[in-house]
């Protein structure tokens, strides 16, 4: 069966692209004009993914965003422009999965879409990670060198820890920094976005081959960090 | 009558009496002396006083002159006809020079109240004509306030459509230009008269009428300009977008071109690959028109707040498009925060990234560093290629401006990049400036205001 997928967007034409595009790679493609039209096609088809536009004429992608998350948790992509990074963190906070900046070629598109759902179905990542060299242990709270977890060790300090483990729970999503800090270090935070970028860069030093050119711990320009599964993970 | 009033009777009284008590006392003064005498008092009594007490005072005169000096003395009796003669022409003579002399005095009161009200109104004239167009309204208010010592004034103009009428204890003057009444003027505590009132209100009128000509008249100014800006844009926006868009309607056209298609097959990809540069290159025109539209409206909708340099930095070479090992970053681990807003200050920097690779050889170094000084934090980009002219120095921070050597190495550019960098700049309340030397490169120096914020100590606290 094919997946289904439904697009908002109030542009006809980006709905005719997209839709001939997704169709051509063997979707189901829904379309609707507006936010409100959008949340009735959802009850209607429901699809398994949304692609939603941020800038909706009436009812705010924001908006949809949030009323979709109460009813359901069916992937969402949001698309924006640039200059718009407050819309882009609200309508992740708001329950987003991911976003695209446009414009966007199809093959960006595809990656993300395939992203989501194997996130969806895969779940958050097992105790023991693999990360090319590196062996992660949950359990042990260590990271170790070489293929067999034999090589030499280097422990994770408690927050390090959390972070991580938040990372690999939320794999291959966009976390908002807000969402990092209230995960890790509490409630009370959210805008220290300082603290996370001296973390972060304490976790790359321990994770990535190149911590300058990171491959796993991406970051999300204004927006957050994403954590990138190694593609045979 | 007030106290005053009556003072000056008594006055008048006492010295015709001191006279009297004089030339009794001289004893030898004739009759024609002490009249003259009276008379220079009476006379002194109405140009000082005015005619009522001057009027009294020659009675008592007269009274006194009869009495003491007129024969029979001691009596109110005059023996001689002739006595009677000099005694009415005494009465006579003082009285008509009472009145001449107190109505040239009135005359000098009226003259100096006139002269007052002229210099009021001159007064008034020249605060109105002189007060900005824009607050001309209390400007008018305050001055009839302070110049003619009203108790309040209030403008009720007819285009505000405040008329109202239920203002107690208060005088309404119409203002008038040509037939038309533009408005009332209400005051309160007026002591002006009517022909006062009209001359006011004339003068406020005019005041008004000026003031609404010269708003329209620099409306009209400021319209006609930015008028010929948009011709100006639109003219260089028109030629910067039909060039892309001339090479994606030809590419397109041709792979739509069902006959000539086998001969394309080999450049088909040829083809997609210019769609897609150019798709790229309007999305560059278009995002680079957006922010000067924004810069230019003013609207930068800034979001300060304390920002390290690095990310910014990061976001800036990832978004200047050019070749990050180019890029050499020293930022002193020291810096304090900058109060910023992220997403625009690293655009504005990526543009002076993205000038300095365009404008030096292909893999020569662009150095990025930055220092604290008091209050800012401070950004250098340098480059090592030609350098700026002299002779544009002054321009380069013009929209639209053009260097004719950065011309010829990228002619699609639109002379807005650094128009752009200096609004946000700006907007931050910092400052850019560039330095050239001949040949040894150019180098761009960004100015933000600093905050100064323990950085890491709570995020260390965890080991």
């Amino acid at each position: 069966m094919s997946m289904r997928i439904l697009i908002i967007d109030d542009a006809p034409q980006i709905r005719r692209v997209l839709k001939s595009a997704l169709v051509a790679r063997g979707y189901e493609v829904w379309t609707a004009a507006t936010g409100e039209d959008g949340l009735e096609q959802f009850r209607q088809c429901l699809p398994e993914l949304v692609i939603l536009d941020l800038a909706l004429p009436g009812m705010g992608g924001v908006d949809v965003c949030r009323q979709l998350r109460q009813s359901s948790a069916t992937p969402v992509i949001v698309l924006s422009v640039r200059s718009a990074e407050g819309d882009k963190v609200r309508a992740l906070d708001a329950g987003a999965d991911d976003y695209l900046t446009k414009p966007f070629g199809l093959e960006e598109l595809l990656a993300r879409i395939r992203s989501v759902m194997r996130r969806r179905t895969a779940g958050g990542m097992g105790d023991i990670i693999r990360l090319g060299e590196l062996t992660v242990d949950l359990n042990r709270r260590t990271i170790a060198h070489g293929a067999g977890g034999s090589g030499e060790d280097s422990k994770l300090t408690p927050k390090e820890f959390e972070l991580l483990r938040f990372f690999l729970a939320n794999s291959g999503r966009v976390l908002t920094h807000r969402a990092l800090l209230q995960a890790v270090w509490g409630p009370d935070y959210g805008e220290q976005t300082e603290y996370l970028r001296v973390f972060v860069n304490q976790l790359r030093r321990k994770l990535e081959p190149d911590p300058a050119q990171p491959r796993y711990l991406l970051t999300e320009p204004w927006v957050g960090y994403r954590f990138e599964p190694p593609a045979d993970a | 009558m007030n106290r005053a009033r009556w003072t000056q009777l008594l006055v008048g009284l006492a010295a015709t009496v001191a006279v009297t008590a004089v030339c009794r006392l001289l004893g030898s003064a004739n009759a024609t002396t002490v009249g003259f005498a009276y008379l220079l008092v009476v006379l002194a009594v109405a140009s000082w006083f005015g005619f009522p007490e001057a009027l009294a005072a020659s009675c008592a005169a007269a009274a006194q002159y009869n009495f003491y000096f007129l024969p029979p003395v001691g009596t109110f009796t005059i023996a001689d006809t002739r006595n009677w003669v000099a005694l009415g022409s005494f009465l006579i003579t003082a009285m008509v020079a009472s009145e001449l002399s107190a109505s040239a005095r009135r005359q000098a009161r009226e003259a100096e109240l006139r002269r007052r009200d002229i210099n009021r109104l001159y007064e008034l004239t020249r605060a109105t004509l002189l007060a900005d167009p824009d607050s001309i309204t209390q400007e008018i208010e305050r001055a009839l306030v302070s110049i003619f010592g009203f108790r309040d004034a209030r403008l009720e103009l007819t285009r505000d459509g405040n008329n109202n009428a239920a203002a107690p204890s208060s005088t309404v003057w119409p203002l008038r230009v040509g037939k038309g009444e533009i408005g009332r003027l209400r005051i309160w505590g007026s002591t002006v008269n009517q022909e006062g009132s009209g001359a006011i209100a004339g003068i406020v009128a005019i005041a008004l009428e000026r003031a609404r000509v010269l708003r329209e008249s620099s409306h009209l100014q400021a319209l006609r300009e930015s008028e010929s800006l948009k011709t100006a844009l639109l003219d260089a926006v028109t030629h910067d977008l039909r060039t892309p868009l001339t090479s994606i309607k030809a590419a397109v056209t041709a792979l739509l071109d069902r006959e000539g298609s086998t001969a394309l097959e080999a450049s088909r990809g040829d083809l997609l690959a210019a769609i897609n540069e150019e798709s790229d290159h309007l999305n560059h025109i278009l995002q680079t028109l957006l922010d000067m539209a924004r810069v230019e409206a003013g609207v930068l909708r800034l979001e300060p707040r304390p920002q390290s340099l690095a990310p910014i930095v990061e976001a800036a070479i990832a978004q200047a498009r050019v070749d990050p090992a180019r890029v050499r970053v020293r930022l002193p681990p020291s810096l304090p925060m900058a109060q910023a807003d992220g997403p625009l200050l690293s655009q504005a920097l990526a543009q002076l990234l993205a000038n300095a690779g365009t404008y030096s050889a292909p893999h020569s170094p662009i150095e990025l560093g930055a220092e604290s000084e008091v209050g800012y934090v401070t950004v250098t980009v340098s480059d090592h290629g030609t350098g700026i002219p002299a002779a544009s120095m002054p321009y380069i921070f013009d929209k639209f401006y053009r260097d004719p050597q950065a011309r010829e190495r990228r002619p699609d550019g639109m002379g807005m990049g650094l128009a752009i960098a200096r609004g946000i700049v700006a907007a931050h309340h910092g400052t850019i400036e560039a330095a050239s030397m001949p040949g040894s490169g150019a180098r761009f120096r960004l100015r933000i205001p600093s905050v100064d914020l323990p950085l890491y100590e709570h995020a260390h606290s965890d080991h």
